[in-house]
């Protein structure tokens, strides 16, 4: 063992931390360097030194001062903290990410806004229903007020092709898609397949097939979205994207079948007195 | 904080240190009174052997538990109070050392050594009237006065260790240090301070 391994085991002799084996090998060493023992005896005497060493004395009333600095401190520490305790908060914010976050909401509720606006976002009583598989109604419902046809004491003939609520303003439509199941006519919103007016009958199967067929075309009629002047313009397909519940607000129009064909004549204002009669169609 | 009823002295004195400190967040006077009275004397003593001035030491102790009380709500539960507390002792007593430092107030090295033999040349005297009270109290302070020179890394695991007896995990969290470097600064302040005081103790034997 050298002495400067051997000073480096001082501190552990000295607290009795050493193993037996370096125990010995110090030991030894002191045994064979004297100048080592020296140094290890005067190590000692420094640390016995050290620990004779007399400890402060506490003066009396000092837990008092204690408790009086400290209240101050607190009452002064709570007067300023208001402003600064506000800086802190702000400076410890990190206002970027708040500031993207708020102009995010900003254009997001723009976006909404205008999508509000322009009439895409259906109206909140509008639910969705689902389609239904009933057969069109009859549009000659004598019990329904809103029915936008009328029926006449005449029923109409096939010649005469039939009313159908034409589409005034609109702001949805059905599925395109869903161009086999039939548009249903329902006398009020929550009413869904079949009118309450009865089926047509055999007799006026000639107005039901014709119906019916113009049913199956209801999409292709709707698409026509024709205005009290009877013109025709196409109507954007994103009016009916959804399977949403809609009112339409007719105008009725005469729409006579083209002979020949199964499409139908251009729609055509009715009579004066069957205007502003709404009817509740649901797709 | 005002009166608590019902909550006795005997209470007080049977909690543990991590109880009064929970007791005190919430408002217990009391209980950080006891705190207080269980740690004064290690406090001052502690912070006085790293100033080696009594006068400023108390000022600081006072600190100490000003700071304890103000931040007794910021105290976790699951920590030593000891450890906490003798690290903002510790803090407060290196900050005093450095503005100490840059003021220029501090004895020298060469101040010591002065001082150290002139000491030495009068316990050699084997003729001087002195009394072994006054000796010791001399020796005390020398050895006082060569702690204090120590580098203050040095300065605070020894005083930690032996002077106030704190284990070495304990001292590696107040210094927050691994525990290898705190043995290695102990070891290391020991010699230093033997080397420092070994012609004084050395005619100290001798008488």
């Amino acid at each position: 063992m050298t002495c400067s391994r051997a000073e480096k085991l001082f501190s552990a002799c000295w607290e009795d931390e050493l193993s037996l084996v370096e125990r010995e090998a110090l030991e030894a060493h002191f045994t064979g360097c004297a100048a080592c023992g020296r140094a290890y005896d005067g190590f000692v005497r420094t640390m016995e030194s050290v620990q004779a060493l007399s400890r402060a004395e506490v003066r009396p009333g000092f837990i008092d001062q204690v408790m009086v600095q400290a209240r101050a401190a607190e009452r002064e520490g709570a007067r300023r903290s208001r402003p600064a305790a506000f800086r802190t908060w702000a400076e410890a914010w990190n206002w970027r990410p708040a500031l993207a976050a708020a102009a995010m909401l900003v254009v997001v509720g723009a976006g909404a806004l205008a999508l509000w606006r322009s009439g895409v976002v259906n109206e909140p009583s509008m639910a969705r229903r689902p389609t239904t598989t009933e057969p069109l109604a009859t549009l000659h419902s004598p019990q329904a007020p809103e029915t936008v046809a009328p029926k006449t004491n005449s029923a109409p003939t096939a010649t005469q092709g039939f009313t159908h609520p034409n589409v005034a303003s609109s702001r949805s439509r059905a599925r395109a898609k869903d161009d086999s199941q039939p548009p249903v006519l329902a006398e009020s919103k929550n009413e869904v397949g079949v009118a309450a007016a009865a089926a047509p009958s055999a007799d006026e199967s000639g107005i039901a097939g014709p119906v019916r067929g113009a049913a199956h075309k209801g999409m292709r009629i709707g698409r026509m979205a024709m205005g009290a002047a009877g013109e025709t313009s196409p109507v954007p397909d994103s009016l009916f994207d959804h399977a949403y519940d809609v009112e339409f607000a007719l105008d009725p129009v005469n729409l006579r079948r083209v002979p020949g064909t199964q499409s139908l004549s251009p729609a055509r204002p009715m009579p004066t007195s069957q205007v502003g009669k709404r009817a509740s169609i649901t797709f | 904080m005002g009166s608590e009823p019902g909550f006795g002295e005997r209470q007080v004195v049977s909690l543990s240190d991590e109880d009064l400190m929970a007791q005190a967040a919430e408002g217990s006077e009391r209980a950080f009174r006891e705190l207080v009275s269980r740690y004064q004397s290690r406090v001052i003593n502690l912070v006085s052997r790293l100033l080696n001035d009594r006068e400023a030491s108390d000022d600081i102790s006072q600190e100490v538990f000003v700071r304890v009380y103000l931040h007794r709500k910021n105290y976790r539960r699951g920590a030593k109070f000891s450890t906490w507390l003798f690290t903002i002792a510790a803090n407060l007593a290196k900050n005093e050392i450095r503005r100490r430092r840059r003021r220029r107030n501090w004895s020298s090295l060469d101040e010591l050594q002065e001082t150290l033999r002139d000491s030495s040349l009068q316990l050699m005297d084997p003729r001087a009237n002195r009394e072994h009270e006054v000796e010791t109290r001399q020796i005390q302070a020398m050895v006082g006065a060569a702690i204090s020179t120590l580098p203050e890394r040095y300065r605070l695991a020894l005083v930690l260790r032996d002077i106030e007896g704190l284990p070495y995990e304990e001292i590696a969290q107040v210094l927050r240090i691994p525990g290898g470097t705190v043995r290695s600064r102990i070891n290391r302040a020991r010699l230093m301070l033997k080397k420092k005081l070994e012609p004084t103790l050395r005619r100290e034997e001798w008488t």
